[in-house]
């Protein structure tokens, strides 16, 4: 008997405390400036293949001014791998199969602008397979998505 | 009286001709012989194969568990067909038990697939993805003869251009053919639909007796 089989891509994004599937991440509610708050997940490799994974932001609506003034930091094993503003956040990494990589964002303003009173900003971390470690470019693919909201609170201008 | 020597001599006539038939009788009985020829057969020639890959080694079937990754999207194996009967023999090649399973669907196939049945026979994409050729090499000279995907419907398509355009070829007693089984996956031919999917196949080889 001859047999050919094709290998699998599954990503998913789990939750660091108890490995519950996680695809809602932030919500934050009335932030001010110098307000944050911080949440973590891990990125697990469920498929064959030893994966470089992409993650990067995505605004999908809200204010433009809110969106832009936000910052992200975020750490992977107690160290920062990204601190700037939450639109830049491109971070890509190399998860061998059934490996996981656990994450922690914290979303900040920094700004004191009453332009950004009261505004929505909704964005997503997207968390793609991008190609083979140390290959070349896959058909086999996987996205999963971490969606976020943001709403400013009002301060005194 | 001339009836009576008549007689006579009819007499001395049949008595000479009976003397003369049983000493011919007595002299053939004096030398005849026989032989008796024993353990005798008739011998019936052989047709019989032998499949071995290159250069003898023990003939391997085809196992590939990482199709969809970014290398290795291509592969063959070479068998030795050899004629060890008594008889010239026409080749004969067919694909049996060809079956696609789609063993289940994870994640991103599901976005893509109905057919999640697992092992869910003939329910997977994959043997539609992958091209396989079959060419034979006798007396140095390579042919190309069977050029199709691995889809289950497709199975007959091996046996069918095997005949038509290798159906005349004979492997003298003692003779040899190299028959090679590729297999490719162009990077275009599929996406998620193929996950997990296997293909398994039997690669049959049958040595038919030439009418004399």
């Amino acid at each position: 008997m001859n047999t050919l089989r094709a290998a699998t891509v599954n990503l998913s994004t789990l939750d660091t405390a108890n490995n519950t599937q996680k695809s809602l991440f932030m919500n934050i509610q009335g932030l001010l400036p110098g307000g944050f708050q911080v949440t973590s997940v891990r990125v697990k490799n469920d498929g064959e293949l030893d994966l470089m994974v992409k993650l990067s932001t995505q605004t999908s609506a809200g204010d433009s001014a809110l969106c832009s003034a936000l910052q992200l930091k975020v750490l992977k094993n107690w160290q920062s791998i990204s601190d700037g503003a939450l639109e830049n956040f491109q971070y890509e990494t190399t998860i061998a199969a059934e490996e996981a990589e656990d994450l922690v964002f914290a979303v900040l303003l920094n700004s004191p602008d009453s332009g950004l009173i009261t505004k929505n900003c909704t964005f997503n971390f997207l968390v793609e397979s991008t190609q083979e470690a140390g290959g070349g470019a896959l058909r086999l693919h996987d996205e999963e998505t971490l969606q976020n909201q943001v709403a400013t609170g009002s301060w005194a201008q | 009286m001339k009836h009576s020597k008549l007689t006579l001599l009819k007499s001395l006539f049949v008595i000479t001709v009976t003397v003369s038939i049983s000493g011919f009788a007595l002299t053939q009985s004096l030398f005849r012989d026989t032989e008796r020829s024993e353990n005798s057969s008739f011998v019936v020639g052989t047709l019989d194969l032998s499949v071995d890959g290159q250069n003898g080694t023990q003939a391997e079937s085809i196992t590939v568990t990482n199709i969809g990754s970014s290398g290795a999207q291509s592969s063959g194996k070479t068998w030795v067909i050899k004629n060890v009967g008594t008889l010239p023999g026409k080749l004969l090649l067919y694909v049996d038990n060809l079956i696609n399973y789609e063993n289940g669907c994870n994640d991103p196939e599901q976005v893509v697939d109905l057919t999640c049945d697992n092992p869910g026979p003939n329910s997977g994409e994959l043997g539609g993805a992958i091209r396989a050729t079959v060419s034979y090499k006798q007396s140095g000279t390579t042919t190309p003869v069977v050029s199709t995907s691995l889809s289950t419907p497709n199975a007959t398509q091996f046996s069918e251009q095997w005949a038509a355009t290798a159906g005349s070829v004979v492997i003298p007693p003692g003779g040899t053919i190299e028959v090679t089984f590729n297999w490719s996956v162009a990077e275009s031919s599929y996406e998620n639909e193929i996950q997990s999917d296997s293909t398994a196949f039997d690669i049959i080889f049958d040595l038919k007796q030439v009418p004399f």
